[in-house]
Protein backbone atom coordinates (compact mmCIF):
# COMPACT_ATOMS: atom_id res chain seq x y z
CA UNK A 1 0.00 0.00 0.00
CA UNK A 2 2.94 2.25 -0.18
CA UNK A 3 1.04 3.89 -3.77
CA UNK A 4 -1.46 5.16 -0.79
CA UNK A 5 0.32 7.03 1.19
CA UNK A 6 -3.12 8.54 2.85
CA UNK A 7 -4.11 7.35 5.72
CA UNK A 8 -7.69 8.94 4.56
CA UNK A 9 -7.90 6.95 1.32
CA UNK A 10 -7.06 3.77 2.94
CA UNK A 11 -9.89 4.36 5.61
CA UNK A 12 -12.56 4.97 2.48
CA UNK A 13 -11.24 1.54 0.68
CA UNK A 14 -11.64 -0.81 3.90
CA UNK A 15 -15.17 0.71 4.66
CA UNK A 16 -16.44 0.33 0.46
CA UNK A 17 -14.89 -3.48 1.40
CA UNK A 18 -16.86 -4.17 4.00
CA UNK A 19 -20.66 -4.44 1.78
CA UNK A 20 -21.81 -7.25 0.38
CA UNK A 21 -20.47 -7.75 -3.10
CA UNK A 22 -17.44 -5.13 -2.93
CA UNK A 23 -14.25 -6.90 -3.37
CA UNK A 24 -10.94 -4.40 -3.16
CA UNK A 25 -11.05 -3.83 -6.67
CA UNK A 26 -14.10 -2.55 -6.85
CA UNK A 27 -13.94 -0.69 -3.31
CA UNK A 28 -10.93 0.95 -5.23
CA UNK A 29 -12.53 2.20 -7.91
CA UNK A 30 -15.26 3.52 -6.25
CA UNK A 31 -13.17 5.41 -3.12
CA UNK A 32 -11.24 6.92 -6.41
CA UNK A 33 -14.76 7.95 -8.41
CA UNK A 34 -15.85 9.48 -5.05
CA UNK A 35 -12.48 11.66 -4.98
CA UNK A 36 -13.06 12.63 -8.78
CA UNK A 37 -16.44 13.61 -8.04
CA UNK A 38 -17.84 16.90 -7.03
CA UNK A 39 -17.81 17.51 -3.11
CA UNK A 40 -21.40 18.68 -3.38
CA UNK A 41 -22.22 14.79 -5.21
CA UNK A 42 -20.48 13.29 -2.23
CA UNK A 43 -22.19 15.57 0.49
CA UNK A 44 -25.59 14.33 -0.79
CA UNK A 45 -24.35 10.64 -1.37
CA UNK A 46 -23.50 10.64 2.42
CA UNK A 47 -26.23 12.80 3.88
CA UNK A 48 -28.38 10.31 1.85
CA UNK A 49 -26.88 7.21 3.89
CA UNK A 50 -27.13 8.55 6.92
CA UNK A 51 -30.56 10.12 6.61
CA UNK A 52 -31.81 6.66 5.83
CA UNK A 53 -29.72 4.84 8.89
CA UNK A 54 -31.57 7.41 10.87
CA UNK A 55 -35.02 7.49 9.55
CA UNK A 56 -35.78 3.51 8.47
CA UNK A 57 -36.38 1.12 10.56
CA UNK A 58 -38.41 -2.15 11.08
CA UNK A 59 -42.44 -2.24 10.95
CA UNK A 60 -43.60 -3.40 14.48
CA UNK A 61 -46.01 -5.16 12.79
CA UNK A 62 -45.21 -6.82 9.70
CA UNK A 63 -40.94 -6.07 9.76
CA UNK A 64 -40.92 -4.19 6.63
CA UNK A 65 -38.64 -1.52 6.16
CA UNK A 66 -40.19 1.66 6.92
CA UNK A 67 -40.15 5.45 7.71
CA UNK A 68 -43.52 5.57 9.73
CA UNK A 69 -44.05 2.70 12.02
CA UNK A 70 -46.62 0.56 11.32
CA UNK A 71 -45.22 0.91 7.60
CA UNK A 72 -47.56 2.12 5.08
CA UNK A 73 -49.10 -1.86 4.02
CA UNK A 74 -50.35 -2.35 7.37
CA UNK A 75 -52.42 0.67 7.69
CA UNK A 76 -53.60 1.03 3.94
CA UNK A 77 -57.67 0.55 4.08
CA UNK A 78 -57.32 -0.36 0.66
CA UNK A 79 -56.06 -4.13 1.24
CA UNK A 80 -57.31 -7.46 1.89
CA UNK A 81 -56.44 -7.65 5.53
CA UNK A 82 -57.73 -11.13 5.98
CA UNK A 83 -54.39 -12.29 3.62
CA UNK A 84 -51.10 -12.21 4.93
CA UNK A 85 -48.06 -13.24 2.90
CA UNK A 86 -45.11 -14.70 4.45
CA UNK A 87 -41.97 -13.74 2.71
CA UNK A 88 -38.19 -14.35 4.08
CA UNK A 89 -36.48 -10.29 3.68
CA UNK A 90 -38.05 -6.76 2.94
CA UNK A 91 -36.52 -7.07 -0.09
CA UNK A 92 -38.94 -10.16 -1.15
CA UNK A 93 -42.00 -7.18 -0.50
CA UNK A 94 -40.80 -5.02 -2.96
CA UNK A 95 -40.61 -7.69 -5.92
CA UNK A 96 -44.36 -9.29 -5.18
CA UNK A 97 -45.93 -5.65 -4.64
CA UNK A 98 -44.61 -4.56 -7.89
CA UNK A 99 -46.33 -7.48 -9.42
CA UNK A 100 -49.86 -5.63 -8.39
CA UNK A 101 -51.42 -8.85 -8.20
CA UNK A 102 -51.06 -9.32 -4.45
CA UNK A 103 -53.27 -7.08 -2.10
CA UNK A 104 -53.10 -8.30 0.89
CA UNK A 105 -50.62 -7.92 3.96
CA UNK A 106 -47.31 -9.00 4.50
CA UNK A 107 -44.94 -10.68 6.91
CA UNK A 108 -41.34 -10.71 7.12
CA UNK A 109 -39.59 -13.41 8.93
CA UNK A 110 -36.46 -12.43 8.57
CA UNK A 111 -34.75 -15.52 7.18
CA UNK A 112 -35.26 -19.22 6.73
CA UNK A 113 -34.61 -22.16 9.03
CA UNK A 114 -30.64 -23.26 8.00
CA UNK A 115 -29.74 -25.31 10.71
CA UNK A 116 -25.89 -25.39 9.09
CA UNK A 117 -26.01 -21.66 9.86
CA UNK A 118 -27.34 -22.16 13.39
CA UNK A 119 -30.55 -20.12 12.46
CA UNK A 120 -33.60 -22.13 14.15
CA UNK A 121 -37.43 -21.47 14.01
CA UNK A 122 -36.33 -19.49 17.61
CA UNK A 123 -34.47 -16.86 15.13
CA UNK A 124 -36.90 -16.23 12.86
CA UNK A 125 -40.25 -13.81 13.25
CA UNK A 126 -42.28 -16.87 14.11
CA UNK A 127 -44.08 -16.29 17.02
CA UNK A 128 -44.67 -12.66 16.34
CA UNK A 129 -46.61 -14.14 13.00
CA UNK A 130 -48.00 -16.44 14.98
CA UNK A 131 -49.66 -14.00 17.45
CA UNK A 132 -50.66 -11.65 14.18
CA UNK A 133 -52.74 -14.63 12.93
CA UNK A 134 -54.16 -15.02 16.25
CA UNK A 135 -55.22 -11.24 17.05
CA UNK A 136 -56.40 -10.28 13.01
CA UNK A 137 -58.78 -11.57 11.01
CA UNK A 138 -56.90 -13.24 8.95
CA UNK A 139 -58.23 -16.38 6.67
CA UNK A 140 -55.31 -17.21 4.45
CA UNK A 141 -51.50 -17.43 4.57
CA UNK A 142 -49.59 -17.32 1.31
CA UNK A 143 -45.83 -18.59 2.15
CA UNK A 144 -43.34 -17.28 -0.29
CA UNK A 145 -40.31 -18.26 1.44
CA UNK A 146 -38.10 -18.73 -1.30
CA UNK A 147 -37.98 -22.13 -3.22
CA UNK A 148 -35.31 -23.75 -2.07
CA UNK A 149 -34.42 -26.28 0.59
CA UNK A 150 -34.27 -23.92 3.80
CA UNK A 151 -37.21 -22.09 2.24
CA UNK A 152 -39.42 -25.70 1.52
CA UNK A 153 -38.24 -26.54 4.98
CA UNK A 154 -39.59 -23.46 6.51
CA UNK A 155 -42.56 -23.73 4.73
CA UNK A 156 -43.37 -26.90 5.91
CA UNK A 157 -42.90 -25.66 9.42
CA UNK A 158 -45.01 -22.67 9.52
CA UNK A 159 -48.06 -24.76 7.77
CA UNK A 160 -47.56 -27.25 10.65
CA UNK A 161 -47.61 -24.19 13.16
CA UNK A 162 -50.47 -22.29 11.32
CA UNK A 163 -52.83 -24.92 9.93
CA UNK A 164 -54.49 -26.06 13.49
CA UNK A 165 -55.01 -22.30 14.13
CA UNK A 166 -57.56 -23.12 11.60
CA UNK A 167 -56.40 -20.38 8.44
CA UNK A 168 -55.77 -21.78 5.33
CA UNK A 169 -52.34 -22.07 3.90
CA UNK A 170 -51.07 -21.98 0.43
CA UNK A 171 -47.47 -22.01 -1.21
CA UNK A 172 -46.44 -20.02 -4.09
CA UNK A 173 -46.50 -22.01 -7.09
CA UNK A 174 -43.54 -23.48 -8.92
CA UNK A 175 -42.38 -24.35 -12.03
CA UNK A 176 -41.35 -23.59 -15.05
CA UNK A 177 -39.81 -19.17 -15.37
CA UNK A 178 -41.69 -17.13 -18.21
CA UNK A 179 -39.15 -17.16 -20.97
CA UNK A 180 -37.69 -20.16 -20.17
CA UNK A 181 -37.20 -23.22 -21.97
CA UNK A 182 -38.40 -26.48 -21.40
CA UNK A 183 -35.12 -28.22 -22.58
CA UNK A 184 -33.10 -26.83 -20.19
CA UNK A 185 -34.91 -27.40 -17.06
CA UNK A 186 -34.21 -30.10 -14.37
CA UNK A 187 -36.35 -32.62 -13.27
CA UNK A 188 -36.98 -31.26 -10.09
CA UNK A 189 -38.48 -27.83 -11.41
CA UNK A 190 -40.22 -30.21 -14.45
CA UNK A 191 -41.65 -32.67 -12.27
CA UNK A 192 -43.41 -29.66 -10.14
CA UNK A 193 -44.31 -27.60 -13.09
CA UNK A 194 -46.39 -31.12 -13.91
CA UNK A 195 -47.59 -31.65 -10.57
CA UNK A 196 -48.75 -27.85 -10.16
CA UNK A 197 -50.65 -28.24 -13.99
CA UNK A 198 -53.77 -26.06 -14.56
CA UNK A 199 -56.77 -26.68 -16.19
CA UNK A 200 -56.82 -23.89 -19.12
CA UNK B 1 -6.96 -23.91 -21.51
CA UNK B 2 -8.53 -24.31 -17.98
CA UNK B 3 -8.11 -27.77 -16.34
CA UNK B 4 -11.82 -29.35 -15.96
CA UNK B 5 -12.76 -31.43 -13.30
CA UNK B 6 -15.54 -34.34 -13.89
CA UNK B 7 -16.78 -35.88 -10.82
CA UNK B 8 -19.99 -36.73 -8.39
CA UNK B 9 -20.58 -34.81 -5.93
CA UNK B 10 -23.09 -33.88 -3.00
CA UNK B 11 -23.94 -30.03 -1.74
CA UNK B 12 -23.44 -29.39 1.82
CA UNK B 13 -23.88 -25.92 2.12
CA UNK B 14 -24.73 -22.74 -0.15
CA UNK B 15 -24.28 -18.82 0.43
CA UNK B 16 -25.24 -15.86 -1.35
CA UNK B 17 -22.48 -14.50 -3.13
CA UNK B 18 -22.59 -10.77 -5.22
CA UNK B 19 -25.58 -9.96 -6.86
CA UNK B 20 -26.55 -13.51 -8.26
CA UNK B 21 -24.02 -16.48 -7.88
CA UNK B 22 -23.65 -18.70 -4.89
CA UNK B 23 -20.71 -20.32 -2.97
CA UNK B 24 -21.21 -23.71 -2.59
CA UNK B 25 -19.28 -26.41 -0.38
CA UNK B 26 -19.62 -29.46 -2.30
CA UNK B 27 -18.14 -32.80 -0.75
CA UNK B 28 -17.12 -35.00 -3.95
CA UNK B 29 -16.32 -38.31 -4.71
CA UNK B 30 -13.18 -37.68 -6.52
CA UNK B 31 -12.05 -34.49 -4.98
CA UNK B 32 -13.23 -34.71 -1.43
CA UNK B 33 -14.62 -31.01 0.73
CA UNK B 34 -14.28 -28.05 -2.22
CA UNK B 35 -15.93 -24.97 -2.23
CA UNK B 36 -17.17 -24.16 -5.69
CA UNK B 37 -18.93 -20.47 -7.32
CA UNK B 38 -21.72 -21.32 -9.21
CA UNK B 39 -21.85 -17.75 -11.36
CA UNK B 40 -25.70 -16.86 -11.98
CA UNK B 41 -26.89 -19.84 -9.82
CA UNK B 42 -29.16 -17.37 -8.02
CA UNK B 43 -31.15 -16.08 -10.90
CA UNK B 44 -34.73 -17.72 -11.15
CA UNK B 45 -33.62 -18.85 -15.23
CA UNK B 46 -30.20 -19.74 -14.21
CA UNK B 47 -29.03 -23.11 -15.86
CA UNK B 48 -28.17 -24.86 -12.98
CA UNK B 49 -32.06 -25.05 -11.85
CA UNK B 50 -32.11 -26.87 -8.22
CA UNK B 51 -29.05 -29.20 -9.01
CA UNK B 52 -26.95 -27.48 -6.54
CA UNK B 53 -29.43 -27.27 -4.04
CA UNK B 54 -28.44 -28.41 -0.49
CA UNK B 55 -28.56 -32.42 -0.45
CA UNK B 56 -29.05 -32.89 -4.11
CA UNK B 57 -26.40 -35.35 -5.37
CA UNK B 58 -25.29 -34.22 -8.67
CA UNK B 59 -23.01 -34.84 -11.70
CA UNK B 60 -20.57 -31.92 -11.83
CA UNK B 61 -17.84 -30.12 -14.73
CA UNK B 62 -15.73 -27.44 -12.42
CA UNK B 63 -12.83 -25.57 -13.58
CA UNK B 64 -10.53 -24.51 -11.28
CA UNK B 65 -9.94 -20.57 -11.44
CA UNK B 66 -6.14 -20.46 -10.44
CA UNK B 67 -5.99 -17.02 -9.24
CA UNK B 68 -8.38 -17.20 -6.21
CA UNK B 69 -7.92 -20.83 -6.04
CA UNK B 70 -11.73 -21.54 -5.95
CA UNK B 71 -13.20 -23.97 -8.20
CA UNK B 72 -16.21 -22.87 -10.58
CA UNK B 73 -19.39 -25.12 -11.52
CA UNK B 74 -19.53 -24.78 -15.40
CA UNK B 75 -22.10 -27.47 -15.83
CA UNK B 76 -24.48 -29.85 -12.85
CA UNK B 77 -26.47 -32.79 -13.89
CA UNK B 78 -28.82 -34.31 -11.25
CA UNK B 79 -28.05 -37.60 -9.78
CA UNK B 80 -30.44 -37.77 -6.75
CA UNK B 81 -32.42 -34.72 -5.44
CA UNK B 82 -33.37 -36.28 -1.98
CA UNK B 83 -36.51 -34.23 -2.36
CA UNK B 84 -37.98 -36.39 0.80
CA UNK B 85 -35.69 -34.67 3.28
CA UNK B 86 -37.37 -31.46 2.67
CA UNK B 87 -40.80 -32.09 3.11
CA UNK B 88 -40.67 -33.95 6.74
CA UNK B 89 -38.66 -31.36 9.10
CA UNK B 90 -37.38 -34.16 11.19
CA UNK B 91 -35.43 -35.50 8.22
CA UNK B 92 -34.48 -31.97 6.81
CA UNK B 93 -33.07 -31.51 10.34
CA UNK B 94 -31.17 -34.76 10.88
CA UNK B 95 -29.65 -34.20 7.24
CA UNK B 96 -28.48 -31.12 8.04
CA UNK B 97 -26.45 -32.41 11.02
CA UNK B 98 -24.94 -35.03 8.46
CA UNK B 99 -23.92 -32.45 6.03
CA UNK B 100 -22.85 -30.03 9.21
CA UNK B 101 -21.15 -33.53 10.21
CA UNK B 102 -18.99 -33.57 6.85
CA UNK B 103 -18.28 -29.67 6.59
CA UNK B 104 -16.98 -29.61 10.10
CA UNK B 105 -15.10 -32.61 10.73
CA UNK B 106 -13.53 -33.46 6.95
CA UNK B 107 -10.50 -31.78 5.73
CA UNK B 108 -10.52 -29.86 3.05
CA UNK B 109 -9.46 -31.08 -0.88
CA UNK B 110 -8.80 -34.69 0.83
CA UNK B 111 -10.08 -37.40 -1.09
CA UNK B 112 -12.15 -40.61 0.39
CA UNK B 113 -14.55 -42.25 -1.64
CA UNK B 114 -15.68 -44.39 1.55
CA UNK B 115 -16.89 -41.65 3.23
CA UNK B 116 -18.54 -39.97 0.15
CA UNK B 117 -20.33 -43.29 -0.49
CA UNK B 118 -21.29 -43.98 3.23
CA UNK B 119 -23.18 -39.90 3.25
CA UNK B 120 -24.87 -40.83 -0.26
CA UNK B 121 -26.34 -43.83 1.54
CA UNK B 122 -27.18 -42.18 4.62
CA UNK B 123 -28.92 -39.50 3.15
CA UNK B 124 -30.59 -42.08 0.85
CA UNK B 125 -31.83 -43.62 3.87
CA UNK B 126 -33.09 -41.47 5.40
CA UNK B 127 -35.21 -40.48 2.77
CA UNK B 128 -36.98 -43.64 2.91
CA UNK B 129 -36.96 -43.78 7.40
CA UNK B 130 -39.77 -43.89 9.25
CA UNK B 131 -37.65 -43.09 11.99
CA UNK B 132 -34.74 -40.13 11.14
CA UNK B 133 -33.21 -40.02 14.63
CA UNK B 134 -32.20 -43.59 14.45
CA UNK B 135 -30.73 -43.20 11.52
CA UNK B 136 -28.83 -40.22 12.39
CA UNK B 137 -27.42 -41.42 15.65
CA UNK B 138 -26.45 -45.12 13.77
CA UNK B 139 -24.68 -42.23 10.86
CA UNK B 140 -22.87 -40.71 13.99
CA UNK B 141 -21.78 -43.42 15.60
CA UNK B 142 -20.80 -45.07 11.88
CA UNK B 143 -19.39 -41.53 11.01
CA UNK B 144 -16.46 -41.93 13.72
CA UNK B 145 -15.48 -45.29 13.02
CA UNK B 146 -14.91 -44.42 9.63
CA UNK B 147 -12.61 -41.41 11.04
CA UNK B 148 -10.96 -43.79 13.36
CA UNK B 149 -12.99 -43.52 16.69
CA UNK B 150 -15.38 -46.28 16.85
CA UNK B 151 -16.49 -46.76 20.32
CA UNK B 152 -14.93 -49.99 21.68
CA UNK B 153 -17.98 -51.70 23.63
CA UNK B 154 -17.13 -55.94 24.16
CA UNK B 155 -13.62 -55.21 26.20
CA UNK B 156 -12.33 -52.24 28.67
CA UNK B 157 -11.04 -49.51 26.21
CA UNK B 158 -8.58 -48.62 28.97
CA UNK B 159 -7.28 -51.99 30.34
CA UNK B 160 -8.21 -54.18 28.00
CA UNK B 161 -9.49 -57.38 29.96
CA UNK B 162 -12.50 -57.00 31.70
CA UNK B 163 -15.87 -55.94 30.25
CA UNK B 164 -18.97 -54.43 31.33
CA UNK B 165 -21.44 -56.63 33.60
CA UNK B 166 -25.00 -57.61 31.50
CA UNK B 167 -27.71 -55.75 33.26
CA UNK B 168 -25.57 -53.14 35.28
CA UNK B 169 -25.30 -49.39 34.30
CA UNK B 170 -22.15 -48.88 32.92
CA UNK B 171 -19.60 -45.90 32.15
CA UNK B 172 -18.34 -45.11 28.48
CA UNK B 173 -15.14 -42.76 28.39
CA UNK B 174 -14.28 -40.79 25.00
CA UNK B 175 -10.39 -40.47 26.57
CA UNK B 176 -9.98 -43.80 26.25
CA UNK B 177 -12.84 -44.68 23.47
CA UNK B 178 -15.43 -46.90 25.48
CA UNK B 179 -16.41 -48.41 28.06
CA UNK B 180 -14.77 -48.89 31.09
CA UNK B 181 -14.66 -51.93 33.55
CA UNK B 182 -15.90 -51.72 36.91
CA UNK B 183 -11.71 -50.87 38.24
CA UNK B 184 -11.17 -48.75 35.71
CA UNK B 185 -14.87 -46.49 36.25
CA UNK B 186 -13.42 -45.99 39.92
CA UNK B 187 -9.97 -44.32 38.23
CA UNK B 188 -11.21 -42.30 35.77
CA UNK B 189 -13.98 -39.50 36.55
CA UNK B 190 -14.54 -38.04 33.42
CA UNK B 191 -16.84 -40.52 31.69
CA UNK B 192 -20.86 -40.86 30.55
CA UNK B 193 -23.10 -43.57 32.64
CA UNK B 194 -25.48 -45.69 30.93
CA UNK B 195 -27.74 -47.92 31.74
CA UNK B 196 -28.35 -51.86 29.70
CA UNK B 197 -31.03 -51.09 27.29
CA UNK B 198 -28.66 -47.94 25.94
CA UNK B 199 -25.72 -49.86 25.64
CA UNK B 200 -27.15 -52.76 23.82
CA UNK B 201 -28.68 -50.40 21.36
CA UNK B 202 -25.59 -48.14 20.89
CA UNK B 203 -23.42 -51.48 19.84
CA UNK B 204 -26.34 -52.02 17.70
CA UNK B 205 -26.76 -48.70 15.99
CA UNK B 206 -23.03 -48.77 15.28
CA UNK B 207 -22.83 -52.07 13.94
CA UNK B 208 -25.73 -52.80 12.16
CA UNK B 209 -26.59 -51.46 8.47
CA UNK B 210 -29.47 -48.74 8.19
CA UNK B 211 -32.07 -51.00 7.25
CA UNK B 212 -32.23 -52.80 10.85
CA UNK B 213 -31.14 -49.89 13.02
CA UNK B 214 -34.60 -48.18 11.46
CA UNK B 215 -36.51 -50.89 13.14
CA UNK B 216 -35.02 -50.37 16.27
CA UNK B 217 -37.61 -49.07 19.16
CA UNK B 218 -35.32 -46.63 21.47
CA UNK B 219 -37.01 -45.09 24.64
CA UNK B 220 -36.11 -41.66 25.44
CA UNK B 221 -34.12 -42.61 28.34
CA UNK B 222 -31.60 -44.78 26.09
CA UNK B 223 -32.00 -42.12 23.28
CA UNK B 224 -30.79 -39.19 25.19
CA UNK B 225 -27.62 -41.36 27.15
CA UNK B 226 -26.45 -42.51 23.69
CA UNK B 227 -26.41 -38.98 22.51
CA UNK B 228 -24.82 -37.66 25.78
CA UNK B 229 -22.21 -40.13 24.84
CA UNK B 230 -22.11 -39.06 21.07
CA UNK B 231 -22.22 -35.82 22.32
CA UNK B 232 -18.65 -36.45 24.67
CA UNK B 233 -16.77 -37.53 22.16
CA UNK B 234 -17.23 -35.45 19.44
CA UNK B 235 -16.55 -32.64 22.58
CA UNK B 236 -13.13 -34.70 22.91
CA UNK B 237 -11.75 -35.87 19.51
CA UNK B 238 -13.23 -32.48 17.81
CA UNK B 239 -13.80 -30.00 20.49
CA UNK B 240 -16.44 -28.21 18.27
CA UNK B 241 -19.95 -28.21 18.99
CA UNK B 242 -22.28 -28.57 16.06
CA UNK B 243 -24.67 -25.91 15.39
CA UNK B 244 -27.25 -27.87 13.47
CA UNK B 245 -27.65 -30.17 16.33
CA UNK B 246 -29.12 -27.02 18.73
CA UNK B 247 -31.33 -25.80 15.68
CA UNK B 248 -32.13 -29.99 15.03
CA UNK B 249 -33.62 -29.75 19.04
CA UNK B 250 -36.05 -26.94 18.33
CA UNK B 251 -37.28 -28.09 15.27
CA UNK B 252 -37.82 -31.63 16.20
CA UNK B 253 -39.59 -30.49 19.66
Amino acid sequence: MESYNNASLIKLINELEKMPGIGPKTAQRLAFYLLKSEKADVEKLAGSILEAKEKIKYCSVCFNMTEIDPCAICTSLRRDRSLICVVEEPMDIVALDNTGAFKGLFHVIMGSISPLDGIGPEDLKIRELLIRIGKENIKEVIIATNPDVAGEATAIYLSKLIKPLGVKVSRLAQGMPMGGSLEYADEVTLARAIEGRREL
Amino acid sequence: MQPYHKTQGIVLKTRKYSESSKLLTIYTRELGRINALAKGARKIKSRFGSSLEVFTESKFLFYKQPSAGLYVVSQAQILFPHEGLYFANDKFASASVMADFLYTHTVQAERHEELYRFFRDSLKELELTGAPQNVLLSFMLKFLTVAGYGLQLKACSSCGKGGTEPGRDCRISAKHGGVLCEACSRKEGDSVVIGPAALKALSFLQEKGYKLTGNLKLDDTSSGEIKKVIGNFLQYYYDYELKSMRVMEEIIK
